[in-house]
């Protein structure tokens, strides 16, 4: 009786540490490389210039109870600072009834457009205005608190040509 | 009669498919997030914050960056120097030139391109302002500023 002999499968041997070694180098090189996201993020705006203001009419604006406009403009009053530059002092709105009192605050500014623009279907827009010598950051606080939705609510914001509006 | 102890010490083997699995998962999700391409932006301009600050859209593909830098330069891609303010307007019509007839050439009526201006936070609003209308005077009818989310 003859005995069958069992094939025996030869054992394959995978050297893993050479891979092992590849992938830390692969692993080091991408997390060298590593960014992590930006924090940027961003601003639509619409053209400067032409549509800068709106009509003013005879009468002054009642801050208790503003009129609704179908286009607002922010004017940012101006002072010079301690640095020889120039930072807000403060914030005036036009509406179609008339110049607000001066808004001493963005805190203040924001109260008053949330006001403003109650009851807007959002196609109304915001004009921004200031003295050229404002540093652009102060410009950009104004328009944040413009398109803030807890605020000003409205995503079109443009700029006006710069002004001398300060002291 | 006592057995003497084995001559041959024990062999520790560590098993290393765990530890390559893991590394793999590593090596995976850092290649996913690998980015070569810089996106023409320049990382020496400080932005300023603003909270409403939309996160960045992807799904637009014609941007032009202009970097503003706090010495009132202009830092554009393919410019081997910062661009002063008289030469603005030169470089603007070029490259809205440029656009146009590649928009011409794909069948659109307008240029599509977004021109995306990220100025120093110690800009002056007057050189901001100039930049848009330069901008406009060019034919470009498509804005973005940019600013951070959160002070970083």
């Amino acid at each position: 009786m003859p005995h069958e002999r069992r094939a025996v499968a030869p054992e394959v041997e995978l050297p893993i540490t050479p891979m092992l070694d590849m992938a830390f180098q692969l692993l080091t090189f991408f997390v060298f490389t590593y960014h992590p996201s930006s924090l940027e993020g961003q601003m639509e705006i619409t053209l400067p210039g032409g549509t800068g203001g709106v009509d003013v009419v005879q009468g002054g604006a009642s801050d208790d109870d503003p009129q609704l406009p179908t286009s607002l403009k922010v004017i940012i009053r101006t002072r010079q600072d301690g640095a020889g530059g120039r930072s807000p002092q403060h914030y005036f709105v036009e509406t179609r009834a008339g110049l607000s009192s001066p808004l001493p605050s963005l805190k203040d500014l924001g109260g008053f457009l949330t006001k403003a623009r109650r009851g807007s279907d959002g196609t109304d827009e915001i004009t921004v205005q200031a003295d050229g010598r404002l540093n652009y950051a102060h410009v950009l606080e104004v328009v944040d608190v413009c398109q803030d939705p807890r605020r000003g609510n409205c995503r079109r914001v443009g700029f006006a040509p710069p002004s001398d509006a300060g002291d | 009669m006592s057995h003497a102890p084995s001559g041959e010490g024990s062999k520790a083997e560590p098993n290393l498919t765990p530890l390559l699995d893991i590394v793999l998962q590593l090596l995976m999700f850092f290649m996913m997030c690998v980015n070569f391409v810089s996106d023409q932006v320049n990382e020496g301009i400080k932005l300023p914050v603003a909270q409403s600050a939309l996160p960045m859209s992807k799904k637009e593909t014609d941007i032009l960056f202009l970097n503003l830098n706090s010495k009132g330069e202009l830092e554009v891609l393919g410019e081997d120097h910062p661009l002063k303010v008289t030469e603005w307007k030169s470089f603007l019509k070029r490259q809205y030139d440029d656009a146009d007839r590649l928009a011409r050439e794909k069948g659109q009526k307008n240029v599509q391109t977004v021109v995306v201006i990220r100025a120093d936070k110690e800009n002056d609003y007057k050189q901001v302002y100039s930049l848009l209308n330069m901008c406009k005077a060019a034919g470009y009818r498509k804005y973005q500023l940019r600013a951070m989310t959160q002070a970083a």
